[in-house]
């Protein structure tokens, strides 16, 4: 391989994560563009969610892929990164020191700027963690086994899934301070952290395992794509299995299968069918996006102006619409899937050339705090 | 011809996908989209399967002891300290369902479009119940006056929903929000279910609630159907059961009454005057009409009741076709 295809095949390993975090992302604003402006907030709890008909239904459940895709393709460029720094011959501490900055400055930009901004920094509330935390310990944790072979991380991933439902037992008081620290920072969700890190960070090291085969050990197109199909395709067909069991993995009971209860099972915190059917799907997506850039190879290329910068993305647009909706009081949570689609067309008109902008600026900044969004 | 390759490839995966997600998402609802208001003022999302739940809700400030069944059951209801409000599901075709695990939730939904207490209900296999239910608390503490709704989930679908007033003990009749129904069924339908109402304040001595029921029980005396929208049928009517309580009556007082049927277009049908003695401060008058189909036309209709001149109850209903 020379330098030229080399070049271009590290562009290109790059611009198909890049251009599914920013699906993602774009997911995600739909998502929250729902939380500000759709009534159905003003009674739905998402711990125990309650759907009354099937438009609303499908706009709750597309955001249910966003915090899987975000803790993989972050396992995913964890261990890019590291590879990168390491063949570039970059001491192993200090490329660890690198990943551990970076997931120390996620866990501050939560408490201060993401935790104020979705009430549209009407208040300070650093006394809780959230996604984006989660995010930044996963990183913490990953340098600590980034460089062991993807055979021992993909164990270590799925022993934390299937050992994490009987650690979901541990019972606790959440009415004390540090109990409920302890325990939402990393096993249960509750008030103080929605997304504990203990099976959010499994799914950080199956996105390390599965970008060893995506960025390094699939050469060809092909191959990433099959590959990616096959194993999301098994594992959303494990995650169904395990369903219909109606068992161990399960937290919700359900109907049917294909029922709207089939597919809500427990999200805070996930249950064992939910990461697995999670993880499938992104796999699955990462391997269409591929297969789209094979064949219409510029059509995706908005998706990467989003994903570049999927931090500056997340707090930019939250920030946005706690300000104008919440605070300003305009909109807020009272349309339904209609208006939510037109509020988030308007986001998107907003957030797609300001995310363009701030990649630019990124690209050439050498200053270290803009690096790190 | 790499190209070709991939097009083919492109479209097979494309095609899995689609049968994915049709086996998917194409039974995501086992409800149809568009619900039917039954006689009693339920609203039912019908299943699409005729074995599945067929729910019905009745709200009451009371429930039988022995029965479990609601007493008295209507959709106005008076705040007040010590009573509850009851939500009784009756859950049809439950012989169906025996032998499966069910779960079921009650959401009760305030006045400003908020949730203000859920109660999940899970029943096992070997449980055989036909009915659910929950309640909340009237009391002036806890609750504000205003147009509420009580929703019924089966496996967080929705399947069941009614909606109901609260008012203070002094008035019967309040503003009435037609916001909700018309996103159910249609703003120019909805406007016609319900128009804003004003009501004169009655007497402070006096209050007076009407009940609308399509029968009253010949044992209990309690209303049988109550609600307010009744299907035009043969030889059905509608009764309206004012109970009223008058604090300050005098021994043997004689009181003149008047019950005002208005039709859908506003105009006066028909008038019942009704002499009343009695010395008990708490006592219920009626009045009936007809609703057969030569007699009534689908649409909304008001019964007034007045003491002497004066207005003391207001309770607007619907009339609609018997769809078979």
């Amino acid at each position: 391989m020379n330098s030229t295809e080399k070049s271009g095949n590290t562009k290109q390993r790059f611009d198909f994560i890049d251009q599914f975090r920013g699906f993602v992302g774009i997911l995600m604003l739909l998502g929250h563009s729902s939380y500000y402006f759709n009534s159905i907030w003003l009674y739905l709890d998402p711990a125990d969610p309650l759907i009354p008909n099937c438009e609303q239904f499908i706009l709750r459940y597309i955001g249910y892929i966003c915090a899987p895709g975000f803790l993989m393709m972050n396992g995913a460029m964890v261990w890019w990164a590291y590879q990168k720094r390491i063949l570039k011959g970059t001491p192993d501490w200090s490329t660890r020191w690198h990943l551990i900055q970076r997931g120390l400055f996620l866990v501050l930009v939560q408490v201060t700027w993401v935790n104020s901004s979705w009430g549209g920094f009407s208040e300070f509330k650093p006394a809780h963690l959230g996604i984006i935390s989660t995010i930044g310990i996963s990183m913490l944790l990953l340098t600590l086994i980034i460089k062991l072979k993807w055979q021992f991380r993909l164990g270590i991933a799925l022993a934390i899934l299937f050992i994490y439902p009987f650690i979901l037992q541990i019972d606790y008081n959440s009415e004390i301070y540090w109990q409920q620290v302890l325990m939402q920072t990393f096993i249960d969700a509750g008030d103080f952290n929605k997304y504990p890190v203990l099976p959010w960070f499994a799914l950080a090291i199956l996105g390390s395992v599965m970008a060893t085969g995506w960025l390094k050990g699939w050469k060809t197109d092909k191959q990433k794509i099959i590959y990616s199909l096959a194993i999301g395709v098994t594992s959303i067909l494990i995650a169904t299995l395990i369903r219909m069991e109606r068992g161990f993995g399960n937290i919700f009971p359900f109907s049917d299968f294909g029922s709207y209860s089939f597919f809500l099972d427990q999200k805070y915190p996930p249950s064992l069918y939910h990461n697995l059917w999670f993880f499938g799907w992104v796999v699955v997506g990462v391997g269409v996006i591929i297969l789209i850039n094979k064949i219409f190879p510029k059509l995706l290329n908005v998706l990467s102006s989003v994903g570049r910068v999927p931090l500056f993305f997340y707090c930019i647009h939250i920030a946005i619409l706690g300000i104008i909706s919440k605070r300003i009081g305009l909109f807020y949570r009272e349309g339904e899937v209609v208006e939510t689609l037109i509020g988030f067309a308007i986001m998107l008109i907003v957030m797609l050339p300001l995310a363009k902008w701030f990649g630019s600026v990124k690209q050439r900044s050498k200053n270290f705090i803009i690096r790190l969004i | 011809m790499k190209r070709k390759n991939a097009i083919k490839y492109f479209f097979n995966i494309f095609l899995v996908f689609g049968i994915v997600l049709f086996i998917s998402f194409s039974g995501c609802s086992s409800r149809e989209q568009n619900p039917v208001l039954l006689s009693d003022s339920t609203i039912v999302y019908p299943p699409k399967s005729p074995d599945d739940i067929q729910p019905t809700v009745l709200l009451s400030t009371k429930v039988g002891k022995k029965t479990g069944k609601p007493v008295n059951a209507g959709t106005s209801f008076y705040l007040s300290e010590k009573s509850n409000l009851y939500a009784v599901v009756e859950l049809g075709k439950r012989n169906k369902q025996l032998n499966k695990d069910l779960m079921f939730h009650i959401d009760w939904i305030g006045p400003n479009g908020r949730s203000f207490y859920t109660k999940q209900i899970n029943f096992t296999a070997d449980n055989k119940s036909s009915r659910i239910s929950s309640s909340v608390s009237l009391s002036p503490a806890k609750r504000k006056e205003g147009e509420y709704k009580v929703r019924v989930y089966l496996f967080r679908e929705l399947i069941a929903e009614k909606l109901f007033r609260i008012t203070d003990a002094l008035q019967d009749t309040g503003k009435q929000s037609a916001s909700r129904e018309a996103k159910l069924f249609g703003k120019d339908e909805v406007e016609s279910v319900r128009e804003e109402t004003t009501t004169k304040p009655a007497s402070v001595n006096i209050s007076a609630k009407i009940i609308l029921c399509r029968k009253v029980s010949k044992k209990t005396g309690k209303p049988i159907g109550a609600g307010t929208i009744f299907t035009i049928k043969e030889k059905e009517k509608v009764i309206a059961l004012v109970d009223i309580e008058y604090r300050k009556i005098k021994t043997n007082e004689q009181m003149i009454f008047y019950f005002d049927w208005i039709g859908r277009n506003g105009k006066s049908f028909y008038k019942k005057r009704i002499i009343y003695t009695t010395s008990n401060p708490f006592f219920t008058i009626s009045n009936s009409i007809s609703i057969a189909p030569e007699k009534r036309k689908p649409g909304n209709y008001k019964v007034r009741v007045y003491l002497d001149d004066q207005l003391i109850a207001e309770q607007k209903f619907e009339l609609i076709a018997n769809i078979k």
